[in-house]
């Protein structure tokens, strides 16, 4: 079937020549993704994946944005986050902000005895096996935390303390040496000193993940989550897993600002028994098109945090959803957060809505490496919950 | 006519390889040994010269009033410099300093050594970036505790250099709300120098040192009396905005009220303390 027809059969051609052009320009862009354009999701090229125990590795990235700032308004009135140098990416300034989440630095990877490497401090990520055997790393989005933490340097000084002898008046000897003594505070501490730790710029992305669409909203057992859902998660895609643009202001109070919540993610539309895709942005006008997708496997994984700002001693609570958005089973689904240094897990508030192993270990930084077996397959389009709670130190 | 290459010896290209690793080693010996970071300031700089310098590097520092919560002894008396005087604070004050500033203070009350005053001064050289609405509840905090403002009546000088920790190189350990940890500066280091390596410095505390003399408090023992916005915990809606943040000609057309203009410009106002 030629593409003209495909858009005949889905009674979507009545869109003049703007939207054959744009369709035109989408369809060129899915079926032959040139090197130097952005591909809508990115793998890793099949020579260059590492194989453990004959399964391959694949990668998928987080979806970033730029900050956004608005020239009518003064510095730094009008910006979100509110004001950081130019070609510095928000939050800033990074020693303000407490971040968990994501894959940053150094990506993770698994060893040849399927080992995890890599997961450093902040670190959020999921690993599955797809049916295929290809085992899949997919990172969540980035949470972050205005808590910012003082301490202070203290020197002090003071006046020499000096006693001098002097020579007794009328005394006929010989002159002797003036005998004297100087007796000085002493102000000397030994104390380690820390590496200094550096700001730097992190590249934007611009790549962008096109999942395929939910064919029905997934049923989500509650059985481990206690006392329902907070006001915080209490959001459709967390509730089901269905992105709603309504929700999208709030969802974007409870993650990172600078993540971009696209049109790939809220994809969920079904026609004539084909996949179709629905955009509606404000970047574009809107266009509807469809297109046969190829089998692949795809986890989303959502990251979301009760409270925006912290102060020392605050409890915060954390909610990671995933999803089951591509068209087979996945198993052994993996999801692991390494906490940074300054949360400190509460023990035995893990819950779980799916039968789950859980451990706790501790990481390097003198806090823990929160991991989730799940025991059974994940379905299409099902998903499930994980939350715990964090002190902030 | 084509100019064929000359050939070389083995020997040559030896020769040739070790001369180019030499420079390599070289060049990379030297980018090794860079000196290192000359700082321009310390802390036994006169107060304010470290604000005023930090205040010439760029960035929406001039005019922000960085609020500071200044915590006293319980019992003692912080007083804040108004037009050339003292005003009674309490144990605690929470108020906009201006970066660069230099901020004159009397503690009185002090408990243990009753009919001492310390006149300690702050000065703030950075600054922080909130969420909007949130400004005063994050507060840089400078503690006076009890052992340092009696070495400051001991005669000795105590130099406190406040600094924001880099959470990635932060100490794994619960920090109390009112208790602020401290290094101690080694003889000889630069303490200025040495929060710079633990983290961001944002504001200096200078206890001791320093009297009033025969002309009473003139402005140069008040430093000017600089402005201070104080922070009144009336209602939610003050701590909700930031009141140090001018609005536009554009947006104050668009309030529709008189009376929430005219309150909001009062909030707005720099007033001294009372």
């Amino acid at each position: 079937m030629s593409t003209s027809q495909r858009i005949m059969r889905a009674g979507l051609g009545h869109g003049g020549v703007l939207l054959l052009l744009a369709f035109a320009t989408s369809c060129r862009t899915m079926q032959s993704p040139k090197p130097d354009s952005a591909p809508l999701e990115t793998r890793q090229a099949s020579a260059q994946v590492p194989v453990v125990n004959g399964a391959a590795i694949e990668r998928t990235p987080a979806v970033q944005a730029e900050p956004f700032c608005n020239d009518q308004l003064p510095i730094p009135l009008g910006c979100n986050p509110p004001w950081a140098p130019p070609g510095i990416a928000g939050p800033w300034p990074h020693d303000e902000y407490l971040e968990d989440g994501g894959d940053r630095d150094v990506q993770v990877n698994l060893g040849r005895q399927g080992e995890i490497r890599g997961l450093e401090l902040e670190d959020t990520v999921a690993i599955f096996d797809t049916a295929d055997g290809v085992t899949v790393i997919k990172p969540s989005n980035r949470v972050c935390l205005y808590a910012p933490r003082f301490a202070a340097v203290r020197k002090v000084t003071g006046v020499a303390q000096n006693l001098q002898n002097d020579q007794p008046i009328g005394v006929q000897l010989p002159v002797r040496a003036v005998a004297e003594r100087e007796e000085l505070f002493a102000t000397t501490a030994v104390q380690p000193v820390q590496p200094v730790g550096g700001i730097g710029t992190k590249q934007p992305s611009i790549e962008r993940v096109r999942e395929t669409p939910i064919p029905f909203i997934s049923e989500q057992p509650i059985r481990a989550i206690e006392s329902g859902l907070a006001t915080y998660e209490n959001l459709r895609i967390l509730r089901q897993g269905v992105f709603e643009e309504s929700e999208k202001a709030r969802l974007m109070e409870a993650v990172d600002a600078a993540i971009t919540w696209s049109h790939d993610q809220a994809v969920q539309v079904m026609l004539n028994e084909q996949h179709a895709i629905a955009i509606t942005t404000d970047q574009r006008a809107q266009v509807t098109f469809s297109v046969e997708e190829p089998e692949r496997p795809c986890l989303r994984v959502i990251k979301v945090a009760s409270r925006k700002t912290a102060q020392p001693g605050d409890i915060v609570d954390f909610t990671i959803r995933f999803d089951n958005l591509g068209d087979q089973v996945i198993r052994h689904v993996v999801l692991m957060d390494n906490l940074t240094t300054r949360l400190e897990y509460v023990a035995g508030t893990a819950q779980s809505s799916r039968s789950a192993d859980f451990s706790a270990e501790p990481n390097e930084g003198d806090s823990v490496v929160l991991r989730w077996d799940f025991v059974d397959p994940l379905p299409v389009g099902q998903g499930g919950l994980v939350r715990f709670h964090c002190r902030v130190r | 006519m084509v100019h064929k290459l000359r050939s070389q010896t083995p020997m040559v290209r030896v020769a040739g390889n070790v001369l180019v690793c030499a420079v390599w080693v070289g060049l990379a010996l030297v980018a090794k040994a860079e000196p290192p970071v000359h700082y321009h300031h310390a802390g036994i700089m006169p107060p304010g010269a470290i604000g005023t310098a930090q205040l010439q590097r760029g960035g929406p520092l001039p005019g922000y009033f960085q609020p500071v919560e200044i915590k006293a002894p319980a019992g003692a008396l912080i007083s804040a410099a108004v037009s050339n005087d003292f005003v009674d604070q309490g144990e605690r004050l929470l108020a906009g300093f201006l970066i660069g500033s230099v901020y004159r203070l009397r503690i009185g009350n002090i408990p243990g050594q009753e009919g001492m005053e310390v006149f300690p001064t702050v000065e703030v050289i950075d600054r922080l970036y909130p969420p909007p609405g949130q400004e005063f509840r994050f507060p840089i905090p400078v503690e006076l505790s009890q052992e340092e403002l009696e070495m400051a009546i001991a005669g000795r000088f105590v130099t406190r250099v406040i600094y924001l920790e880099d959470p990635e190189s932060a100490l794994p350990a619960a920090q109390p709300r009112d208790e602020q940890p401290y290094f101690e500066a080694p003889d000889g280091e630069n303490p200025l120098e040495l929060a710079d390596t633990l983290g961001r410095p944002m504001a200096i505390l200078r206890l001791g040192g320093r009297l009033p003399g025969p002309e009473g408090l003139d402005d140069l023992f008040m430093f000017g009396s600089p402005p201070m916005l104080k922070w009144k915990p009336t209602t939610q809606a003050a701590v909700s905005s930031p009141p140090e943040l001018p609005l536009p000609q554009s947006v104050q057309r668009r309030t529709s009220s008189a009376v929430r203009s005219a309150s909001h410009a009062a909030k707005l106002q720099p007033s001294p303390v009372r």
